[in-house]
């Protein structure tokens, strides 16, 4: 048997040295490729940082960020945007999550410069890590409407805010067996009076044609699914074609079913034929079409039989 | 004797020559050079390699890869490539063809390293969820240029059409709704179609083509079932296997539960899911004896007697074999096998394609419910290449997509592969006429099976129906309370595992949000509103659909209830009115 000197000898005998060397030089070459080609894609190491988050690559990602918390020195706004990094990374990451460490670097965000829109995303974010299922297992309405009013709260007029009302309004539409339509209804029509221009203009009204689903209001609702599709293709990037073919057909089967208003379930079982011919829905959409001709077909003779 | 050198003084034997110092260095240093060697010689191989692949003049190098081994599509491509180069002489194109299995491997390698082609067929190798990080990471978003007319479609009559709305699926399988970007670029479209040997139906039945008709199409089969070859063996009208019956299921028994959408579809988005299939049996809303379910099994019964014993435990190779040794008449498949089945029967018989017989509206089983064909579309648009990021002509590599996906470049690729075009007017190769989708048609709406244990469940009883076991009221006799009972645990998992899920939308949407902080001032609009949208769907709304639900399961019993597609007695009297109201104008 060889001794541990034995051993250590014949290792030495080997150029493990020399090829350690090698290694690293062609490691280094090629490190120092990615990182110079990073450096390019990034303007910072917090750029970087949000790049390895969005591919899923966490590990890195809190090295980006902790290295640009490191460089950051004394400015605030750096700092705030490394310590942001790190939270939703340490909040969001899977497997491997830390929300203790998570709502840490979130409440320093908050203390390097509380009246900063870094804090109220900050905010929320802590709010979202509270409202976020446990093992599939929705968190109670209370806890969830407490999460979001502490945003709304501390920083009323900021965007995190606005987005923390209506996170709050659907949290609450969230149960089943809540009943919470009829308030939350209110509230919301309330918001839309006196923020017409809201950027979640979208959202509101879908949240409204729920409530109205809910509490069995047709008209209410269609006009909620209108305005909710007029705010949203304004939210559409520039160049790509809203899909509107589930919008034509709720339209039409709301007015065909719930509304009894033939004229405007025709008007938009036509325009999903015209405009996405080759759709599955378009073979029903014409048998709809002869259902209504063949009703009113039916109700004329009643009406004009004596 | 004082000539002699004190002891002490240095000996010049001790010295170690040159020669021993040059082969101690060299032995100690050989597995260092034996590395070098390898990495030298292994530049210069990849170098020539690169070389000879590249003909001399070439200014731009363009790679494509993809895992179509299938006879043509090489060819195809090299010939495509070849009329690139005419138009555009420096450009020179290769094929990186591989393997499908080592497919997935090959790519992710090739992203993460930066070696990957200009061009990559994706799809094939990774998860979903994966394939999405990637498209966002290494591949660019064609979402810019898709509304663009393809300048190769001049002189056709889709010269003045955006290059999106040029695909038969004005480019939808294209279109990556995660990211909300058009992300590839599909070439061909697939197909799936009753295949049948010409030369034996005629021979057993006297028939010159196979009926279109359904029940014409049993009897067909009777008479085959009824005839004996010379070794006295019985001929099998239908060759199939475990594999095969998911495609006559899809395309003719399926089909036959469509008015289940009128009865269940209570979100009103045209379909039935299986949780509202659930909720359906749950509140008495349908049972066993609903019409259209009771015809789909009766149909697949039909069709199940005409196939040979124990089908559903063989293999698709052997069903094919069946079929190629003239024992079977009819074997349903898609355009991806058409080619190899028409090279066995060459010189030995003839071969038929042939839709799906649907029932006619006046026959006396399926009519009542057969409200029409099976819809085909969108699971069969494929064959999607996308750019990657590290492409070094990324302009070159959509310019020759654009060739690709042009009208006649595109017919002619697929005359080529013996695949269906995906671009609009393209004409189709002769065998693959029968191909082309139904593009009106109805869809199965009986997805009957909501998690583990009733997935386990059906597929037992279901397998004992196929077979002739038991029919379809023990089926469903058997099946039904345990649904109804195991059900409610399986529901309530998959309201469990749809708030997983919230945590992977939370983590896209936080990266969402960053991109828009971080946004140039010229983008930053674009960026939130991008994010707004998506958290609309992906956050905001997504319980609101699964609420409704809940309500219409927690009503309980309601056997009598108007359906979502029925007219109530006071909509009637709205239209009523309207009418009255439009008369008296």
């Amino acid at each position: 048997m060889l001794s541990r000197t034995q051993i250590r000898r014949t290792r030495s005998t080997l150029p493990l040295g020399r090829v350690a060397l090698l290694v690293m030089a062609l490691g280094l070459g090629g490190a120092g490729g990615c990182r110079q080609s990073h450096r390019a894609e990034t303007e910072d190491r917090a750029q970087e940082g949000w790049t390895w988050y969005r591919s899923g690559d966490f590990g890195p990602a809190v090295k980006a960020f902790e290295a640009a918390l490191a460089r950051a020195g004394t400015n605030t706004v750096r700092q705030q945007h490394a310590l942001y990094g790190l939270g939703c990374t340490w909040a969001l990451r899977r497997p491997g999550e830390d929300p203790d460490k998570a709502a840490a670097y979130f409440q320093k965000v908050i203390v390097a410069d509380p009246k900063s829109d870094l804090a109220a995303w900050s905010s929320l974010a802590r709010a979202r890590m509270q409202t976020l299922p446990v093992a599939g297992e929705a968190v109670a309405i209370k806890n969830q409407v407490q999460a979001y009013q502490a945003v709304i709260d501390a920083f009323p007029d900021s965007p995190a805010a606005e987005e923390a009302f209506v996170f709050q309004q659907a949290a609450r539409l969230g149960d089943a067996r809540a009943g919470e339509e009829q308030a939350t209804l209110a509230t919301l029509e309330a918001y839309i009076k006196n923020h017409p221009q809201t950027p979640w203009r979208s959202s509101i009204f879908q949240l409204i044609a729920h409530c109205c689903t809910a509490l069995n209001r047709p008209e209410q609702r269609l006009a909620a699914i209108l305005e909710a599709t007029k705010a949203r293709e304004l939210l559409a990037s520039a160049g790509t074609i809203p899909d509107r073919r589930l919008i034509y057909w709720q339209v039409a089967t709301l007015a065909e079913f719930e509304l009894g208003d033939f004229d405007l379930a025709r008007e938009n079982f036509r325009k999903l034929i015209a405009e996405y011919p080759t759709d599955q829905l378009v073979f029903i959409s014409k048998q709809e079409l002869k259902r209504m001709d063949a009703l009113e077909e039916k109700i004329r003779g009643k009406v004009t039989t004596p | 004797m004082s000539a002699l050198p004190p002891k002490s003084a240095p000996q010049p034997a001790a010295r170690t020559p040159w020669s021993t110092k040059a082969w101690t260095s060299l032995k100690t240093s050989f597995p260092l050079l034996v590395i070098a060697g390898a990495f030298l010689w292994s530049v210069v191989v990849i170098t020539t390699y690169r070389r000879q692949q590249s003909p001399p003049g070439t200014t731009v190098e363009l790679r494509l890869g993809h895992w179509q081994l299938e006879t043509g599509v090489r060819e195809a491509f090299d010939k495509l490539a070849a009329e690139y180069t005419k138009l555009h002489p420096g450009v020179h194109i290769i094929q990186d063809a591989v393997p499908e299995g080592a497919y997935g491997q090959w790519m992710v390698t090739q992203l993460m390293g930066g070696t990957a082609p200009d061009i990559l067929e994706t799809g094939n190798g990774v998860p979903y969820n994966v394939l999405l990080g990637f498209y966002s990471r290494y591949f660019i978003p064609l979402t810019a240029y898709v509304k663009q007319p393809n300048p190769y479609n001049q002189g056709t009559a889709l010269s003045n059409t955006v290059w999106r709305s040029t695909f038969k699926d004005a480019m939808r399988s294209g279109y990556i709704e995660e990211l909300q970007e058009y992300m590839t670029v599909p070439l061909s479209q697939f197909g799936v179609r009753i295949f049948y040997n010409k030369t034996l139906l005629k021979k057993l039945t006297g028939l010159n083509e196979a009926p279109r008709n359904f029940q014409a199409f049993i009897a067909a089969c009777e008479r085959i079932k009824s005839c004996q070859d010379e070794k006295g063996r019985p001929y099998t009208p239908i060759a199939a296997s475990g594999y095969h019956m998911f495609m006559w299921d899809g395309f003719l028994s399926d089909p036959l539960t469509f008015g289940a959408v009128r009865r269940l579809d209570f979100n009103r988005d045209g379909a039935v899911g299986n949780d509202e299939l659930f909720i359906g049996f749950k509140t008495d809303r349908v049972n066993a004896d609903f019409p259209p379910f009771k015809a789909k099994f009766r149909m697949t019964r039909e069709l199940t007697q005409q196939c040979q014993p124990g089908f559903t435990g063989l293999g698709r190779d052997e069903a094919v074999f069946l079929f190629a040794q003239q024992r079977a008449v009819f074997i349903s498949t898609g355009t991806w096998d058409a080619g190899s089945l028409l090279e066995q029967a060459k010189g030995s018989f003839e071969v038929g394609i042939m839709a799906f017989p649907f029932p006619a509206k006046d026959d006396p089983m399926f009519g009542s419910v057969a409200e029409g064909p099976a819809y085909e579309r969108m699971q069969f648009q494929g064959f999607p290449f996308a750019i990657t990021r590290t492409s070094k002509h990324p302009e070159v590599a959509l310019d020759f997509l654009m060739f690709l996906s042009s009208q006649r470049n595109n017919e002619e690729l697929n005359r080529i592969i013996g695949w269906i075009p995906s671009i609009s007017g393209a004409s189709l190769p002769p065998f693959l006429k029968a191909f082309e989708p139904v593009l009106e048609g109805v869809f199965g709406a009986m997805p009957i099976t909501l998690g583990g244990e009733t997935i386990i469940k059906w597929s037992q009883v279901y397998s004992l129906f196929q077979v002739g076991q038991i029919g379809y009221e023990a089926l469903m006799a058997e099946f039904v309370p345990f649904y109804l009972n195991k059900g409610v645990v399986e529901y309530e998992e998959m309201q469990r595992s749809r708030r997983r899920g919230v945590a992977g939308d939370e983590q896209f949407m936080a990266g969402m949000r960053s991109q828009a902080l971080l946004a140039p001032d010229a983008e930053s609009l674009e960026e939130w509103n991008r994010y707004r949208r998506l958290t609309s769907d992906r956050l905001l709304t997504r319980d609101l659909g699964p609420v409704l639900m809940e309500k219409q399961l927690n009503a309980g019993r309601m056997p009598n209830a108007t359906a979502p597609y029925d007219f109530s007695p006071e909509v009637i009297a709205r239209v009523q009115a309207r009418l009255k109201e439009k008369e008296r104008r």
